[in-house]
Order: C-alpha cells, then sequence, then structure tokens
C-alpha cells in the first residue's frame, strides 16, 4: 500500500469536465466513492455516468479536473492501482467469435492471472455450462453474467458496475444484488450505476445523483430518503389540523382528502394534534421509494454544478 | 510477454486469419501444380525433338524464382492485410477493446503487442508460403535438369516475406485507424485504385519518373525500375507503412475509446 492510500475514499473526482465537440457531457463533476460498501451512481439517460466511468478507467481524457483512484492520480498512475480495480462500462462487449471461456482466458493471460480463476468466476456467475458457446450466441443476461465474471478475474477492492442488472431475469438481480452486497461485506468498494433503482435499493449504503453531468446529491442513503418521507393524516377538521401544525412548524400539503405532513415522525404529529384537541381518523407513514425520490431530485435540481449543502460524512 | 500471448493468440485463432491464409495457400499451390505440369510437360516435348528423355534448358531455377516470389508475396500480402486489418478493426467496431483496455490501461504497451504478434504471424506465414513455393520450383528444376543456381532468389525471398510482413502493418495501422474491417478494406480497394492511377499518369505526362506502385512492384521482382536498387525501391514500399503504424500508434494512445 502507497503512502497516499490512506485516505477514506476508494475513488475521487474533482472539478471534472469533458466535452465532446461542443457537446459538454461533464461538468466540473465531484464524486467520492467510500473504500466500502455499495455505492449507487444514480442518473437519468445522458447524464455523465457512463463517461464518468470511463474516464475513471482512462478510456476517454478529461478536459479538466482531476481523478484519483485509491489516492493515485488517473490516468498517469492508473497502471499501479489497475489491478485493484475490476470494471465494466456500459454494455458488456468481448470477442464475438471466442466462447466465453476464452474470452475470459485471453484477459487473464493479458492480467496475469491463473487460468484455474476462468473457471471459478464462471461458476460464481452460473456460466459453466455455457462457457463453450460463443459470446456473440450470448443472451444479453448471459453477457452480462461473463462482464461481471471479468471484474471479478483479480480479486479487485473497487469494483465499478455499469448497469449491471440489464437483461437479467429476477433471480439474476437478486443473484447480481447479493454479490454486490456480499463484495461490499468483505470489506471492497462497489459503485454500482444503475437506472433499475428497484433491483439495487436495499443494498445501497451511499448515493451519488448526477444530472446533467455534474453533482446534485450525495449522501447516505438513509439521509436522502428521510428527507422525503411523508405522514398521511385524514383527519374530521383538516383546516384546523393545517393550523395546528404549521403553528408547530411542520410543512404541510393540503390534499383533497388527506393531509401530507413533510417528516418521518406519526408520533410527533399525532401528540401536536392531540394537543391541539384534534384526532386524526388516519394517521401513516409513507416512505418513498428511492426512485420517487431520485425522479423527485432530479426534477427540482438546479441547472448547473454548484456547492451541496450536503456531503457523505 | 503477457501482453503479447494472447494477441497471438487472438490473430492466429480467428476464423478470418485461418481461412484466408488456407485460401490463399491453396491458390499458391493450384499456381505451383500448374508450374511443375507446364515446365515437365515442356521439358519432355522439347526433349523429343532433341532426341532426349527431357531437355535439361526449359526451366532454371534463378530465372523463374522471382516470378513465383513475387506471386507469393503479393498473395501472401493480401491475406496478411485482410486477416491483420480485421484483427484491428473489429475490436474497435464490436467494443471489445474498450474492455480490454479496462483492464490493460497500458495503451503503448498494448498495441506494441498487437503490432509485435501482426509481425510474427505475418513473418511466420510469409516464410512458409514463400518458402514452400520457392521449394517447389528448386524440385521442379531438379527433376527437369534445369540450372538450380539460386541467383538472387535469396533477395526475391526475402523481399516478399518482408512485402507480406508489410501487408499485415498496413492492415493493421488502417484497422486501428479507420475502427471497421470494411473500412480498413475499402480503404485497401482505394489505395490499390489510386496506386495504379499514379503509376500511369507519369507515362501519360511524358515522365520517366517510376510511381510507388512501380517501386513497390521492383521490390517484389516484378518489372524494372530504370535506376532504382532494390534498396530504393524497399524505401519507398516499406517507409509510407512505417508512418502509418506511426500514425497509428499515436491515435491508439490518444484516442478516447467509446
Amino acid at each position: 500500500m502507497s503512502e497516499t492510500d490512506t485516505g477514506p475514499w476508494a475513488l475521487e473526482m474533482s472539478g471534472v469536465s469533458k466535452h465532446f465537440g461542443r457537446a459538454p457531457a461533464l461538468d466540473r463533476l465531484d464524486l467520492r466513492v467510500p473504500r466500502t460498501g455499495v455505492h449507487g451512481f444514480l442518473g437519468p439517460n445522458g447524464s455523465g455516468k457512463s463517461t464518468s466511468i470511463r474516464a475513471m478507467l482512462g478510456l476517454v481524457r478529461v478536459n479538466a479536473g482531476a481523478i484519483r483512484i485509491f489516492g493515485r492520480p488517473v490516468p498517469a498512475a492508473l497502471p499501479e492501482v489497475i489491478n485493484r480495480v475490476g470494471a465494466i462500462v456500459e454494455r458488456p462487449r468481448f470477442y464475438p467469435e471466442f466462447s466465453g471461456r476464452k474470452n475470459l482466458r485471453l484477459l487473464a493471460l493479458a492480467i496475469r492471472v491463473p487460468a484455474t480463476t476462468v473457471d471459478r468466476v464462471l461458476d460464481l456467475v452460473g456460466l459453466t455450462g455455457s462457457a463453450r458457446q460463443r459470446f456473440g450466441t450470448y443472451s444479453l443476461g448471459m453477457k452480462q453474467r461473463l462482464a461481471i465474471a471479468a471484474t471479478l478475474l483479480r480479486d479487485p477492492d473497487l469494483v465499478i458496475l455499469d448497469e449491471p442488472t440489464n437483461g437479467l431475469d429476477p433471480e439474476g438481480i437478486r443473484d447480481t444484488r447479493e454479490m454486490m452486497r456480499g463484495l461490499a461485506d468483505m470489506g471492497k468498494a462497489v459503485l454500482v450505476s444503475t437506472h433499475h433503482l428497484g433491483a439495487v435499493e436495499e443494498i445501497l449504503d451511499t448515493v451519488s445523483v448526477i444530472k446533467d453531468g455534474h453533482l446534485v446529491a450525495e449522501g447516505r442513503l438513509t439521509d436522502i430518503l428521510p428527507a422525503r418521507a411523508r405522514v398521511r393524516v385524514r383527519i374530521g377538521a383538516p383546516s384546523a389540523a393545517l393550523a395546528a401544525l404549521r403553528h408547530r412548524g411542520w410543512q404541510v400539503t393540503s390534499l383533497p382528502d388527506h393531509l401530507e405532513v413533510h417528516g418521518d415522525r406519526p408520533d410527533l404529529i399525532n401528540r401536536h394534534l392531540t394537543e391541539a384537541g384534534l384526532w386524526p381518523d388516519e394517521i401513516s407513514l409513507s416512505r418513498p421509494s428511492l426512485e420517487e425520490a431520485y425522479v423527485r431530485l432530479i426534477e427540482t435540481a438546479p441547472p448547473a454544478a454548484a456547492p451541496l449543502p450536503q456531503r457523505i460524512a | 510477454m503477457h501482453l503479447f500471448r494472447p494477441e497471438l493468440i487472438r490473430l492466429t485463432t480467428r476464423r478470418i486469419s485461418w481461412i484466408s491464409a488456407a485460401v490463399a495457400g491453396l491458390l499458391l499451390i493450384a499456381i505451383n501444380a500448374g508450374t511443375w505440369s507446364t515446365v515437365q510437360h515442356a521439358a519432355r516435348t522439347m526433349g523429343r525433338y532433341a532426341g532426349e528423355r527431357r531437355y535439361a534448358g526449359v526451366f532454371a531455377f534463378a530465372e523463374n524464382a522471382g516470378s513465383m516470389a513475387a506471386v507469393a508475396g503479393l498473395l501472401g500480402a493480401t491475406v496478411a492485410y485482410i486477416a491483420a486489418a480485421a484483427y484491428q478493426g473489429s475490436e474497435s467496431s464490436s467494443g471489445a477493446l474498450g474492455t480490454w483496455l479496462s483492464f490493460v490501461p497500458e495503451r503503448a504497451r498494448v498495441y506494441a503487442a498487437k503490432l509485435g504478434a501482426v509481425t510474427l504471424a505475418a513473418a511466420a506465414y510469409g516464410t512458409l508460403l514463400v518458402g514452400g513455393s520457392l521449394g517447389s520450383m528448386l524440385i521442379l528444376t531438379l527433376s527437369v535438369g534445369g540450372n538450380p543456381a539460386p541467383g538472387r532468389a535469396p533477395l526475391y525471398a526475402v523481399n516478399a516475406v518482408l512485402y507480406i510482413v508489410a501487408g499485415a502493418l498496413l492492415g493493421s495501422a488502417l484497422g486501428t485507424l479507420l475502427r471497421s474491417t470494411l473500412g480498413a478494406l475499402g480503404a485497401a480497394i482505394g489505395l490499390l485504385v489510386l496506386s495504379v492511377v499514379l503509376s500511369i499518369l507519369p507515362g501519360m505526362l511524358g515522365l520517366r519518373t517510376p510511381a510507388l506502385l512501380t517501386y513497390s512492384l521492383a521490390f517484389l521482382g516484378i518489372g524494372d525500375v530504370v535506376g532504382a536498387r532494390s534498396a530504393a525501391a524497399g524505401v519507398v514500399t516499406l517507409l509510407p507503412v512505417a508512418v502509418l503504424v506511426a500514425v497509428a500508434a499515436v491515435v491508439f494512445c490518444r484516442r478516447d475509446v467509446d
């Protein structure tokens, strides 16, 4: 481990910008991935997620900013740290004329990994039976599995997965999710870029949300979601309840058949109402899914890069 | 070495590589067989007129080695170009190059390994092709009692192998630059047409200056270039290839990979 390999981050991007011609792909992007845990990298189509990942791996040159992996600058020192990184960018692409096993064996030769490791990772992803088929004949799910197998060849400390659940059936999604969680539980860092939020929501420790090439939110998942929690209140005197709760400092939205209170404390809301002499007919906590929180975040995000009030601690 | 081996394996086990190599080999065998048949028949026919079993003066190795080496060189260079262009171009067009570089980011070493694989495979294939053709000619010469003296045959053989290696490197460079097998093949056709036009142009303009194609063929022992020696023909043939390879190397190392 080098002298710089003592920070808390497996990966850092600072003020990274990238243009393809006149089109900006990344706009002063800041990103930090902790050394352990599953870090979600979320954003709509065309937001710059795959470009960011390609920049991390030295596949594209950025126009400004700095990238560091385990404290080492990328791409200058990428060969020094690449042995600790396993990554697949976007759709998995291998040599279509060769079998899955041969594709991995060629990689294993190049990265000086024993041939026996190939059979082990193929078994891990459930591709042993299909290993002799040409990659060009694989289904999308099989291609995804082979890509995941490739990332595990070196037993990396940082695993970067771009849309790993694309094309997988529910069992495959579950297996991939368990694999990512298992890697994180072993002390590795997993960066997963995905649109399939429902598939990974329950395993994410931290997230970064990107829009138009810049960061719009970053933090622990438990920090981001509760801010979007709502308490639903059905009550016979909605106007009085609205006034009482607002008097207590609650942010309340009046809807046709109920009140929606921003927060995650139904017990406190109930007490404030009863102290005001009001008794709700129904009070329930609604914790929106990551998808709802994410969509709301994207819709309200500022158009350009700006300092974030909330960062990963 | 750890980068060179997988590149060599990939190049030599691709279907297009060994199919095109086999086709060229079979063509050359057919040409050799035709030559054998023709020469043997001529030797017997002329021998009858001379009252001998066969006529020993019908075939001299040194006089015919150049032509056979040139045929082997042209066929081999075509095959080498196609195989190398497909090897490089398909890696980009399939996206597999991005996957490869995400595991092995040292682009200069990766490209050097690819060039090494292309050069070694082309040299080995060229040696087999040219050596087999000339060996066949030598046996034919001996069988009809002709003169087996090599003359300039060794030079033609070496030039033919170099020509095949140059063809492979040219295909590799254009496959890298154009990122597509079809693009590289199209470029080859375009280069050929341009070379023919440029070869005709000096004559049409009343100039005696030989063009690139003429030098290139002279390097293979086809035709003659007034005032040009084999070394000059070699430089004119190989230098553009070297320049393109260098340009392709720079582009490979610096280009964004999508």
